[in-house]
């Protein structure tokens, strides 16, 4: 105990402390929220405007047409809860769950985004191969709910332990 | 020698798989509250802020 506040002196001292008013305890559906809104339907718009404008358009929607904002999607949620779950390890020290997730988010941004490279190869060369882009489109369909099913769990444990009551 | 498709195929699946496995495991934390462990880490953590904050607080008082 005393080691520790040592250290936080030391870092207050360095000017590289959070205060304690930022770290205060925010409820669960506060955060969760915060993350559906502004991070799952953000990374959302970009699929609902693709649709929209092709429902206007009139333009009929070929295999694997959304595959790139399916992947934008993917690796925008994943990243945030990434990034929550870092800034959670600063505070309550590094754990194995913590770095188990972190591995998987991290796998898994480095993953979708190897996927939209070679999507975008297959879009600039022009191999014109529809399967290829179908079977991306599909993947990137599937990537994209699984990694909403990691990120959302991991907010959810994150909320939770932001939540939970003190004496 | 396996096609590309089928290579995409079988990355995907181990993805998802391990994905699904994680997000398993915090659940299981989840339901057996587990995770209240890191929350009095964080409290604990939260108190230290506080205590560093009154002294700084009380030093500048000092000062003046």
């Amino acid at each position: 105990m005393t080691n520790g506040l040592e250290t936080t002196e030391r870092a207050a001292e360095k000017g590289r402390l959070e205060t304690a008013s930022s770290l205060q305890r925010s409820s669960f559906w506060s955060h969760m929220i915060r993350f559906m809104m502004y991070n799952c339907l953000g990374a959302l718009l970009p699929v609902g405007i693709a649709w929209l404008l092709r429902c206007l358009s009139g333009v009929y929607a070929v295999a694997g047409a959304y595959a790139q904002e399916w992947l934008f999607f993917a690796v925008m949620i994943s990243a945030t809860s990434l990034g929550d779950l870092t800034d959670e390890t600063n505070i309550i020290g590094s754990n194995p769950r913590f770095q188990i997730a972190k591995g998987t988010l991290l796998m898994g941004c480095i993953f979708v985004a190897a996927i939209y490279g070679t999507y975008q190869y297959d879009v600039i060369v022009g191999s014109g191969n529809l399967s290829f882009r179908s079977n991306i489109g599909n993947a990137a369909v599937v990537l994209a709910a699984a990694l909403f099913v990691l990120s959302t769990t991991v907010e959810v444990y994150i909320a939770k332990i932001r939540a939970e009551p003190h004496a | 020698m396996p096609s590309a498709s089928q290579l995409l195929l079988v990355a995907t699946g181990i993805m998802v798989l391990t994905c699904v496995a994680v997000s398993g495991m915090l659940v299981y934390d989840l339901i057996v509250g587990s995770y209240k462990r890191y929350a009095d880490k964080r409290a604990l953590h939260l108190e230290q802020l506080r205590r560093v904050e009154g002294k700084i607080e009380k030093g500048n008082r000092d000062g003046d």
